[in-house]
């Protein structure tokens, strides 16, 4: 048990130190050799940001769906809510009424990234209890609608009377989401802001991993396994569901944040129906039921998409010839690794241990 | 006499049009092994399902220690609570948590002994870690005592039958129960693993806790039980010492039929 715990950490630790590396390589030089050169192309330093922000949303729905077991297919939308509530109040504070001297306080951004993941936390946990006594297919059913209606609602053109101000800026969106700071120090050129996109990923990873590894996540994978066997066992079944899903809605909500001020404008479309299917893509890919399945599904599905977008021009549309061959290989991942690449790697990792072992057993 | 631990009143209860179960009365001492038995469609599962909360009866109501726990005016008590209580169950298909392992599986029995929440857990807080580690003792100790401890570490539906329906019990022992509830505990066991499934039985009742199993085979609980319900279309039809109960006419012809 301890032996498997500092392998856990050994990974942990392997990660900060690439951080840093990445980090490191764009801070000293710009756009000079970088993660995009290490990786022959397929990953620029915009794309490791990116993933970051994702690898937040996929660890929460990695305890959702992979340990609780419970669907969403609406996750998007959460995401959303913390990137228009950061959005909306920096931008359209004067059109609001928020004092000058409040919004262009460096804190200000901060808070409203909190009250972002207190209003996504709030409003999941008020709807929560009577959405998650669906099961199955039903509640996929519930979730996407739901995600559909927080979608409409960043569509929407909604203005306040009697002015004629639109507050989300409808489908064009809001721009000039200003830049997060400490103080006087901003968190820009990028690979500033990287690090703190990373710091909020690894802590993700570190509080994702040990949630399912304690008596919350035990109840967790109960539930999964059989409601009614954990109910009599004494887990308080509408409880921990309840509880995966406001986790896993507030960790989307402060990525969400993370990407307002990194995109430095928001629209509607990141936030979609289809957004949310690719969340769940990106979580199957990495495998459900792993933590360590969210950063490597968010790395797979990423850079499949940009490789293939920079790699099939010479089939002519390449617009249409993508989505194609991005669900051909989809299919092949879960034909033949239908828990998933983390796991994948596991066993691969356990088998060829388990065969050095081998000989010396027998000798 | 002391009064009864678990007290059935009056239970009955009817899905749509159908009365599965109806006048049913019965009580379960401290200590005691006692046996719910009947044909095919006799109400049996349904009534563990009603003691373990599962379901609430349409009249009547089920008592523990004299506190009503289950019936139309407390209705809202949901299985945990009743497993709160004391009373505990397997299921007659076995239900193991999927991909975890022996001894996770005891510990989730473990669950209300443990209060660490979200935050706790998040920043695995010293109270924590020292729950986990106090649980996980008392867990390798069940195992230790029903001679599962070698298998701790294995995926606990990877296990044979026989030994996946004894990790069920013990998990279901690690909840402290004062009764526990046995589905079907012989169904699908070899003539060894029955006879290892009585012994284990016995264990259980001589480390204090009172036992009340479902059977369908009038034989095997036979030598085991204390007392035998016998049901029959949803109403008891005996309840008495197994001497009585084989004797009596009425069992004799709900299992062997009118001559």
């Amino acid at each position: 048990m301890l032996k498997s715990l500092r392998e856990k950490n050994l990974g942990i630790l392997a990660l900060i130190i690439a951080v840093f590396f990445v980090g490191w390589l764009e801070q000293v030089e710009p756009g000079g050799v970088g993660i995009t050169e290490l990786t022959f192309g397929i990953f620029t330093f915009n794309t490791v940001v990116r993933i970051g922000i994702l690898t937040i949303v996929v660890v929460g729905l990695n305890i959702l769906v992979g340990y609780a077991g419970q669907v969403s297919l609406g996750q998007a939308a959460f995401y959303g809510i913390g990137a228009y509530v950061s959005a909306v109040f920096t931008v359209q504070a004067k059109a609001l009424g928020i004092p000058e001297a409040i919004a262009s306080a460096w804190i200000w951004p901060w808070f409203l990234m909190l009250l972002g993941v207190l209003i996504t936390g709030g409003f999941t946990w008020l709807i929560g209890r009577p959405i998650l006594r669906l099961k199955g297919h039903y509640l996929g059913m519930a979730t996407l609608g739901l995600g559909i209606m927080i979608f409409i609602l960043f569509r929407e053109n909604f203005a306040i009377k009697p002015s004629t101000v639109i507050i989300t800026g409808g489908l064009d969106g809001l721009p000039d989401v200003p830049r997060l700071s400490i103080g006087s120090y901003e968190l820009w050129p990028l690979h500033r802001y990287f690090y703190l996109v990373w710091f909020f990923a690894v802590s993700a990873i570190i509080i994702g991993r040990n949630v399912v590894n304690s008596r919350v996540g035990r109840a967790m994978r109960a539930i999964h396994g059989s409601e009614i066997a954990a109910e009599v066992m004494g887990v308080d079944t509408a409880k921990f569901k309840l509880q995966a899903l406001v986790m896993s809605t507030m960790m989307a909500s402060l990525a969400g944040s993370l990407y307002a001020h990194f995109q430095a404008a928001v629209s509607p479309t990141p936030f979609d129906f289809v957004a949310s299917l690719e969340l769940v893509v990106m979580s199957a890919t990495g495998g459900v039921g792993t933590i360590w399945g969210a950063p490597l599904g968010v790395t797979i599905i990423l850079g499949l998409g940009e490789f293939l977008r920079a790699n099939l021009h010479f089939l002519g549309a390449g617009s249409e010839v993508e989505p194609i061959v991005f669900g051909l290989i989809l299919i092949l991942i879960m034909i033949f690794m239908p828990e998933g690449i983390a796991k994948q790697i596991t066993k691969l990792f356990n088998r060829r241990k388990s065969n050095q072992q081998t000989p010396e057993v027998s000798a | 006499m002391s009064p009864p631990l678990l007290e059935l009143n009056n239970i009955g209860i009817t899905f749509g049009g159908l009365t599965a179960l109806e006048g049913v009365n019965t009580q379960v001492s401290a200590g005691q092994i006692k046996a719910i038995i009947g044909p095919n469609g006799a109400g049996k599962t349904t009534l563990f399902n009603i003691i373990s909360g599962i379901y609430t009866p349409t009249v009547g109501e089920v008592t523990l220690n004299g506190e009503i726990i289950n019936g139309q005016e407390v209705s809202g008590l949901s299985p945990h609570h009743i497993s709160e209580k004391g009373i505990t169950r397997t299921f007659q298909t076995i239900r193991l948590f999927e991909g975890m392992t022996v001894l996770e599986n005891v510990m989730v029995g473990q669950h209300q002994k443990t209060n660490a929440g979200f935050f706790a857990a998040a920043f695995r807080l010293p109270s924590a870690l020292q729950e986990e580690q106090r649980i996980e003792e008392k867990a390798m100790a069940l195992l230790e005592q029903f001679d599962l401890a070698d298998r701790a570490q294995e995926v606990a539906t990877d296990l044979p039958f026989g030994l996946q329906r004894r990790v069920e019990i013990t998990r279901a022992l690690a909840t402290e129960p004062k009764i526990i509830l046995l589905d079907e505990p012989a169904a699908g066991l070899n003539n060894t693993e029955g006879h290892e499934l009585m012994t284990f039985i016995r264990k259980i009742r001589d480390s204090g806790v009172t036992v009340l199993l479902v059977e369908h085979d009038m034989e095997v609980v036979m030598g085991l039980v204390d007392e035998v319900l016998v049901l029959e279309y949803g109403r008891p039809i005996a309840d008495d010492v197994p001497t009585a109960v084989q004797s009596n006419p009425e069992v004799i012809r709900a299992y062997l039929g009118d001559e």
